[in-house]
């Protein structure tokens, strides 16, 4: 038997209190003058060794009770079958820190609770052997050597922390094997502490995770302590915060969406508070459906620049979904540069000119409550000399060529956010465009290869129609409602044919609308910045489309789309790292960073690819982070990202089911229980029962002798 | 029960009593509501009264023949009559330390002197002859017998001025007071009794040798018969019989049981020497306690 808190083995001490209260009690009595004293003296003497033994043991079991109080206050320990582990060998320790862990029971994290358990077990087991720490996501604490630095491991435990973006176990099972691998000997021991939920669990034999979970339960027998709440709680979270419709701009209103999933099978009543700069802006009353429910609401955005907004629901079982962010960056206006590639003296007759109405119908700076765009049309001598960092997006109408610098300025330009729209006439030229903007650099300007020109009749190519059912995307989701419109009355022409097998699908490109022949449409590319190519003009030299008027509709929503793009790169997941560039004059100069949590660090920033940059790769914690010198201010969200299944519990049938050969066991620790180490003890064979029952008989016992005494 | 939730029971309920300074007014309260209870009470009118005839023998007074028998049987009888007035009363009362005590408002000794005050009273109306003897290890004061009415006063002020005190040793004072009392009286032994249960024995014994009508009134406080107490008590013990500490509740049964015991010894030796034992609570009223006494002892008219 061992104790886990043997400190309070010094509260045995207290055994001499019953002594002392009989010596103070001793000290306080009552006097009276007796005249019967006789008749007593011979009451007294018939009891009196009764009545000493009786009070003797009386404070023995006085005594004994205390005694055995500190002893279950060092919480003892049994060996139990569980926690003997199988022999000598090493112990690995994988800590489950994913989302789901932070489900609260009596106001403590499940994960608190794991973790504090975890130290437990490494103290317990650096008794038998050396020990090995690997936790499921943010890999910098885990200790991937085994060793017998209890301290150390402890603290790496102490260091864990939630991971709030998905996980994936591979990794975790993966290093723990190749550990075992190379350790020497046999009856090693892997215990998971861990919730069990789906998410993390449900993987097939035959799938990464499943493999690497095989290799580990080879080399030694699995422990898992499953951790989960007992019953399923009731729980909703954010899934996203998003600025849904128009651009923000000062003073205007924009919509922002907050996706909140009800993951339980009732409706639930709730509050969705948007704070924006860290005053309360809304708090809107919302009774959530099981499933996704989407809550807007307008705000305005007075304040230029960077802005933080965050959305919270009522705190519930599990807090780590319950707020989300997002950093806006509110232009005074979105400023385009569009750079004509087709100048003519007629009206409307400019390449730029349908595409300058649709961003300013009225010719007005702004209208409305509409967005404020500035559109500054240039041509492409200008275009060579103009600075193009203060816009939000460019605009290539029918460009022939762009000279070198520009390239580069425009590759600047797309990694600090930036976004580019190629619209392809008869101007291009296509041998540059394929080995300049398509052919070269890491991330090409252009998505797409250009293939030959098409000239057959009086119009080069079609008239082509869109084929909607190829709309992929929100951006131009919109057009759906007008499909007969689009699909019957607008005809396209277009110059170029893309090249066969263009674009080359990937992750950052994608097709977002076609002809009805198959060839692209709109393709976009998506890096840091975005880039649109329109496989069609601007003017209505080629096509009836700018004459029309789902033309204004189809512009703005790209305008709108890439200037989220711009906001998305202020935004990200927790997990991710987080990326500031910092101005050059600033780069020599340390930087403060407060994290979420609100830290301060000072950092220096790191000059590479030309730019002065912050990184912070290990941005685990949720929230703003904020970046800091003089007027400079930059901030960055990372949300959290739930899933689906988060609270779904796998069973252990399946899980045994499903790797038959391992030597796994479970054991459940009730979440419900209040003390960690009372839950210990249990799971060490039911320890601090038999001492409660102990307890129990010395009470009655005392209280039996009370009543003999008193005959 | 506490003085707030006492109801009295009458003019002689030891609560009203104590609220009466003055032993001489106690006794005339007593005596007032004792009488009242009297009231059809047949034993008023104590004259001499005529016993027996005897056949008259030489040397007898001729003042005794009774001339009208002589007349009707022409024989000489002489009349005999019961003695019934100047019966010499001897009231005993200890004033030793234990009669100090009190749980309440009257001390046992308080207590005693009321009785004995009382029946003082009551006796010298009858023109009894009544005297007081206050004792503890020996005799601390002493009132001899008289039929003087004003001697009512001397034994009053007798029983107030006595402070009790000392211990009680009853054997050489009673073998003193046996010398001195006449034969075939009255002796009202009011006491707690806390002596040596042989010496009281043979002082018994010796009192009715002589003829003596002996009345014990046993005092005792309530609290010594039913030992109420809860708390760790120091009990200092009165007449230098020491201290002894304990908790009341170990031994409370137990105690009780002794103090049966001792009750039942001293009826018993009551009953065996033909003595009137009468065991008075401190907490009773007095007054029922003597109308008790007086209604069994009545018929023989010796009180």
């Amino acid at each position: 038997m061992t104790f886990l808190s043997p400190l309070w083995l010094l509260a045995a001490g207290a055994g001499i209190v019953p002594v002392l209260i009989h010596l103070i009690f001793r000290r306080r009595y009552v006097q009276i003058d007796w005249a019967a004293i006789r008749f007593l003296r011979n009451a007294f003497r018939k009891k009196k060794k009764r009545l000493a033994v009786q009070h003797l043991l009386l404070m023995f079991l006085r005594i004994l009770f205390l005694l055995v109080m500190a002893v279950i206050c060092a919480v003892p320990v049994f060996k139990s079958r569980f926690f003997r582990g199988t022999g000598t060998g090493v112990t690995v320790i994988i800590l489950d820190n994913s989302y789901s862990t932070g489900m609260q029971t009596d106001s403590v994290a499940s994960f608190t609770r794991a973790r504090r358990l975890a130290v437990a077990v490494a103290e317990k087991a650096s008794r038998q052997g050396r020990i090995v720490f690997i936790p499921f996501a943010a890999g910098e604490h885990a200790v991937e050597k085994s060793t017998f630095d209890l301290p150390y491991i402890r603290r790496m435990i102490q260091q864990t922390e939630i991971c709030f973006n998905h996980i994936s176990p591979h990794t975790a099972f993966e290093a723990g094997s190749q550990i075992l691998e190379e350790e020497k000997g046999d009856g090693h021991t892997v215990y998971v502490i861990t919730d069990l939920q789906k998410i993390t669990w449900d993987f097939p034999p035959e799938s990464l995770s499943g493999i690497s979970f095989r290799r580990l339960a080879e080399k030694g027998a699995i422990r898992i302590i499953d951790m989960s709440p007992v019953q399923k709680k009731a729980n909703c979270g954010i899934q996203s915060l998003d600025l849904t419709g128009r651009i923000p701009t000062q003073g205007k209103y924009a919509e922002a969406t907050v996706l909140i999933r009800n993951y339980s099978d009732t409706v639930i009543d709730n509050h969705v508070c948007f704070r924006l700069e860290g005053g309360t802006y809304a708090k809107i009353p919302v009774s959530l459906k099981p499933g996704l429910n989407p809550v807007s609401t307008d705000i305005r955005f007075n304040r230029p620049g960077l802005n933080r907004l965050e959305a919270c629901l009522d705190e519930d079982v599990l807090p780590g979904d319950n707020r989300s962010w997002v950093v806006v960056d509110v232009p005074s206006a979105v400023e385009i540069l569009a750079v004509n590639g087709e100048t003519s003296v007629e009206p409307m007759k400019d390449e730029t000119d349908f595409f300058k109405k649709a961003m300013n119908p009225r010719g007005r700076f702004s209208v409305g409550d509409d967005i404020a765009i500035n559109v500054t049309d240039v041509n492409e001598i200008v275009f060579r000399s103009r600075e193009i960092s203060g816009y939000d997006i460019i605009v290539l109408a029918n460009v022939m060529r762009i000279t070198e610098q520009k390239i580069q300025n425009i590759s600047s330009f797309l990694a600090e956010g930036g976004s580019l729209v190629i619209s392809a006439g008869d101007m291009i030229d296509r041998r540059f465009y394929n080995s300049s903007l398509y052919g070269s650099g890491k991330h090409p300007l252009l998505p797409v290869r250009l293939g030959q020109a098409v000239l057959t009749g009086s119009k080069h190519t079609g008239p082509q129609k869109l084929d909607l059912n190829s709309l992929r995307g929100i951006p131009l989701a919109f057009m759906k409602d007008f499909r007969e419109a689009i699909t019957e009355h607008i005809s396209f022409y277009t110059y170029f044919r893309i090249q066969e097998g263009m674009p080359k699908e990937q992750e950052h490109t994608q097709t977002i609308l076609r002809f009805r022949d198959g060839t692209p449409a709109v393709v976009i590319s998506r890096e840091k910045g975005l880039v649109c190519f329109l496989n069609f003009t601007l003017d209505e030299d080629w096509t009836d489309f700018p004459s029309h008027p789902l033309y204004l509709p189809f512009m703005r929503e790209l305008v709108n789309y890439c200037m989220k793009q711009k906001a998305r790169n202020l935004n990200g997941f927790a997990g991710e790292p987080v990326s500031v560039d910092v101005p050059a004059e600033l780069g020599e100069l340390e930087l403060k960073v407060i994290d979420p949590d609100g830290s301060v660090d000072h950092v220096v920033p790191l000059f590479h690819d030309s730019r002065y940059t912050i990184s912070r790769e290990s941005a685990y914690t949720p929230g703003v982070y904020c970046v800091q010198q003089g007027d400079f201010l930059a901030y960055r969200a990372r949300n959290p990202r739930p899933e689906e299944g988060d609270l779904e519990k796998i069973s252990r049938e399946m899980l045994t089911k499903r790797f038959p050969q391992a030597d796994m066991r479970f054991i459940h620790i009730d979440a419900a229980d209040a003390s960690l180490k009372a839950e210990y003890t249990e799971a060490a064979g039911g320890g601090w029962r038999l001492f409660a029952l102990i307890a129990c008989i010395i009470s009655v016992l005392e209280y039996c002798l009370a009543w003999i005494s008193s005959k | 029960m506490t003085e707030t939730e006492h109801t009295p029971q009458g003019p002689l309920d030891p609560q009203v009593l104590a609220k009466v300074s003055g032993l001489k007014f106690r006794v005339k309260k007593i005596v007032e509501g004792f009488i009242a209870g009297l009231h059809r009470s047949p034993y008023h009118g104590f004259s001499v009264e005529f016993a027996q005839h005897r056949q008259y023998n030489p040397g007898d007074d001729i003042r005794y023949i009774d001339w009208k028998v002589f007349g009707r049987s022409d024989r000489f009888f002489i009349k005999e009559y019961e003695e019934e007035t100047n019966m010499t009363a001897t009231v005993l009362v200890d004033c030793s330390e234990s009669m100090d005590y009190s749980s309440g408002s009257l001390s046992k000794y308080d207590y005693g002197a009321c009785i004995a005050g009382t029946l003082a009273y009551l006796l010298l109306n009858q023109q009894d002859s009544v005297g007081i003897t206050l004792f503890d290890n020996s005799v601390r004061t002493e009132v001899a017998p008289s039929t003087n009415p004003g001697i009512l006063k001397n034994i009053i002020d007798v029983l107030e001025q006595t402070q009790p005190q000392g211990e009680t040793k009853i054997k050489g004072v009673f073998l003193k007071l046996l010398s001195t009392l006449k034969r075939n009286g009255v002796v009202v032994l009011i006491s707690d009794f806390f002596v040596d249960p042989e010496a009281l024995d043979t002082a018994l014994k010796h009192f009715s040798s002589r003829g003596h009508t002996v009345f014990l009134f046993h005092v005792l406080d309530k609290a010594e018969l039913e030992f109420p107490f809860d708390n760790l008590t120091l009990f200092r013990g009165l007449e230098h019989e020491g201290d002894l500490m304990l908790d009341p509740n170990t031994v409370k049964k137990a105690y009780v049981r002794e103090m049966k015991a001792f009750l039942r010894d001293l009826r018993k030796t009551a009953i065996q020497k033909g003595v009137h034992y009468y065991l008075m609570d401190t907490s009773k009223p007095l007054g029922i306690a003597l109308s008790s006494i007086l209604s069994t002892h009545g018929g023989r008219r010796k009180v």
